[in-house]
């Protein structure tokens, strides 16, 4: 069991995923906004972070490098959401710190296979 | 509105059958890769197995569309099992290999089966598709990982375990840790990676899933993965160090091999009726040209000058233009040369003998229609070499020579020829073995002595094979006398070069086209004719006191303290008025190695001229190489100096 942050704009994907991982038995939190990612990890630590790139106030990017200034933060497995058309974010999302990315659309599968890269 | 696809058959024939030739250049280069591979290195042959993949995807894309279904259906196949090699869910092997060979030549049946409009050999492809299903069912890939995380690779979360325990999940790992980068001293930065991993991995998972695992850390860490061919055996010691020394001299080979299938790609196909029209009318204009020039020179010198400056500068266009013309006609040796990857990979199989072919000067460029006439002569050579010259390997080590014989090919520019070398180490003419055939046959008395100069000569001789066997690729008798005749049928010289025990070469020269030559214009009597300047050595005053006559053998001039059988030209063509010998010129002229002297008149000027063929216009005429026609429009022979020489010498 592990605890993980998503972070996305988009509740319909915010959902898909919370409820996948809560499924799987994890312990999920999320947060509508970049602020607010931000802020939840400020609050605690996590073992797994999971981010949309575009969204209003802080773009996923910058959320990735502000986590990584976090002390808690600095080894915590960060995902990035992306899509085919986007292919440019999966390296810019490097630079910044992610660990890696996510393709959407995605099914529960593929996303629980994909943690298993980073998670035990 | 239905559209007449036949117009484009002839351009789907000539197009496929030279992606088939590109394939199967590509297919040999990942046999010597993975082969390679064994030997420890790297074997990067991604690109070849897309070039691959697209060589027989193209044939079978335009088959369909022209409604060959035998050949898309064959070809769709074929591109199933190629998709399974560059998804790397099969393993590229020697089985593998062989069978796609066998499938690229069945391609080449069919396209010309349609060419040719007879019934396509259906068993075949039947027969050649169920080898390659069962190829397929073959499960199992061994992977060779070299996993080195980058720096940053704590730094961004990511987990070297957890990826190797993913890949455990795949089948059996092997993994062992390098640690030889950690630092000794005190100086460790406490988040940065310093193992780096080299991972054995048995599994029926595709290349692509091992791909992914690294997917994120692909960029920033060193990822080397190869596949090993697993059900190859092992190779003694010895002959993997004379493999690896030979991949070594192909390694640049391949290269330029890849280059070359690309360029091949971006060609424009022109009918040969076009380019020779060109040809021909820029043949018109180089006599044109000259016309004009002998026309200025019989003008008025004040008012020739600046029209003579204008033809100075057409002179030059003409030239350029003539130039890149013939370059149009002109491929690279490597047309040529490219075949003998396959015949000497499949001959040596066939005879048991392990062989290399080394080309080199395959870039050399060559008139498209003499590179034609040379395909069947190298074949012989190459072939006779494979039959003849190369020893069985336990001969071979016996006599303290490498296991692997090697066949040489090498082209090169000299001059306004090319020079083509066929050389291999095998035994050479063995003067006793050729005197004994040469007896039997009759060619030889009794109790003549044979040296090796003499043998050489021999084994052109027709009838005249010392092969213990007849087999089927060479050894009827006919061979080296039909390579000789052709050769020198292109105007060529033929070298002959054997050490006995060590091997031989043959050297074949020829001009770079037949349609243009520099020649010198002579006279003799009232006629003039046309000695082409490849042949001319030197020219000289003759002196009378040099002349010698010899009881049977006509007359020789001594020049530079040889002697030299004297022909006279005003003689051999039966012109009236010739000057005696001490006021004509000699031309010191050489061919095949032999130099004879002809006695001409004059010299009247060097011409570039247009060869004409006078077999199709007229007939074969001895001692005759064609005709041209002249600046003033007067109609010239061109001498045929081998075959004089030739002729001087017997």
């Amino acid at each position: 069991m592990a605890r993980i942050l998503i972070v996305d704009d988009s509740t319909t994907m915010r959902q898909m995923v919370s409820f996948t991982l809560s499924d799987a038995g994890h312990e999920v939190t999320e947060a509508d906004n970049g602020v607010k990612g931000l802020e939840a990890a400020r609050a605690r630590r996590y073992d797994l972070v999971i981010t949309d790139v575009n969204m209003p106030g802080m773009n996923g990017l910058d959320l990735v490098k502000s986590l990584r200034q976090l002390p808690d933060f600095k080894f915590t497995p960060i995902l990035v959401l992306t899509t085919e058309a986007a292919q440019e974010v999966k390296s810019r999302g490097r630079e910044a710190g992610a660990t890696g990315w996510i393709v959407k659309p995605f099914s529960p599968e593929v996303l629980l296979t994909t943690l298993k890269k980073v998670l035990d | 509105m239905s559209v007449d696809l036949t117009r484009f058959h002839e351009s789907f024939f000539t197009e496929s059958l030279e992606g088939l030739d590109a394939t199967e250049a590509q297919l040999l280069a990942l046999e010597r890769g993975v082969r390679e591979a064994r030997g420890g290195a790297s074997p990067g042959n991604d690109e070849q197995l897309n070039a691959i993949f697209r060589g027989i995807h193209s044939i079978k894309g335009a088959a369909g569309s022209l409604g060959f279904k035998a050949i898309a259906d064959f070809t769709h196949h074929v591109e199933g099992f190629l998709d399974r090699w560059r998804k790397a869910t099969t393993a590229v092997d020697t089985a593998g290999l062989d069978t796609i060979l066998a499938c690229v030549d069945h391609a080449r049946a069919l396209v010309k089966a349609a060419k040719d409009g007879q019934a396509f050999p259906a068993e075949k492809s039947a027969e050649l598709l169920s080898r390659l299903s069962s190829l397929g069912s073959a499960a199992g890939n061994r992977y060779r990982i070299h996993f080195q995380p980058g720096a940053e690779f704590f730094r961004r979360g990511n987990d070297p375990l957890k990826l190797l325990r993913l890949l455990a999940d795949l089948g059996e790992l092997k993994a062992t840790v390098d640690v030889s980068a950690i630092p000794v001293s005190g100086a460790i930065d406490p988040e940065a990676c310093y193992l780096s991993w080299r991972l054995e991995l048995s599994t029926a998972a595709a290349r692509a899933e091992i791909d992914e695992i690294f997917a994120w850390v692909r960029d920033d860490s060193r990822i080397e993965i190869e596949v090993e061919a697993p059900r190859e055996p092992p190779r003694s010691e010895r002959r993997g160090a004379d493999r690896r020394q030979g991949d070594r001299r192909m390694g640049g080979r391949r290269g330029e091999d890849e280059a070359g299938a690309e360029l091949r790609t971006d060609r424009l196909h022109v009918s040969r009726d076009k380019i020779d029209e060109l040809i021909n009318l820029v043949g018109e204009l180089v006599i044109t040209k000259t016309m004009m020039k002998q026309m200025v020179q019989a003008l008025d010198p004040a008012s020739a000058t600046r029209l003579e400056a204008g033809l100075g500068q057409l002179e030059r266009n003409t030239r350029d233009l003539q130039a890149s013309v013939m370059s149009i006609r002109m491929l690279p040796m490597s047309h040529a040369f490219g075949r003998f990857d396959r015949l000497v990979r499949d001959s040596a199989q066939r005879l048991g003998k392990q062989v290399r072919l080394e080309v080199s000067g395959e870039a050399s460029e060559l008139d498209k229609s003499v590179i034609e006439k040379l395909v069947d002569p190298l074949t012989h050579l190459v072939r006779n070499a494979l039959d003849h010259g190369i020893e069985p390997a336990a001969e071979r080590v016996a006599r303290g020579k490498p296991e692997t014989a090697v066949i040489r090919l090498h082209a090169e520019h000299k001059g306004g020829n090319i020079e083509i070398r066929v050389s291999d180490d095998g035994r050479g003419v063995d003067p006793e073995r050729v005197a004994a055939r040469a007896r039997e046959v009759g060619l030889v008395g009794a109790d003549e002595a044979v040296s090796v100069e003499r043998a050489c000569e021999l084994i052109f001789e027709p009838g005249l094979s010392t092969a213990e066997t007849v087999n089927e690729l060479s050894g009827r008798g006919v061979g080296l006398d039909v390579v000789r005749k052709n050769i020198l049928a292109l105007s060529g010289g033929f070298a002959i070069d054997s050490q006995p025990g060590r091997g031989m070469t043959f050297v074949i020269r020829l001009p770079l086209t037949l349609a243009i030559i520099d020649g010198m214009l002579v006279t003799v009597g009232d006629e003039s004719y046309i000695v082409p300047l490849a042949f001319i050595v030197e020219c000289l005053q003759p002196e009378a006191s040099r002349l010698k006559s010899i009881a049977g053998r006509g007359m020789l001039v001594e020049v530079r303290g040889r002697y030299l059988p004297l022909l006279e030209l005003g003689r051999l063509t039966g012109s009236s008025g010739a000057r005696p010998f001490a006021e004509g010129l000699l031309m010191i002229l050489e061919a095949e190695g032999n130099q004879v002297a002809l006695l001409v008149d004059a010299l009247v000027a060097q011409e570039q001229v247009v060869i004409k063929s006078l077999e199709s216009n007229y007939r074969k005429v001895p001692f005759i190489a064609g005709a041209t026609i002249l600046g003033e429009g007067r109609v010239t022979l061109i001498l045929d100096v081998a075959s004089l020489v030739r002729a001087a010498r017997e």
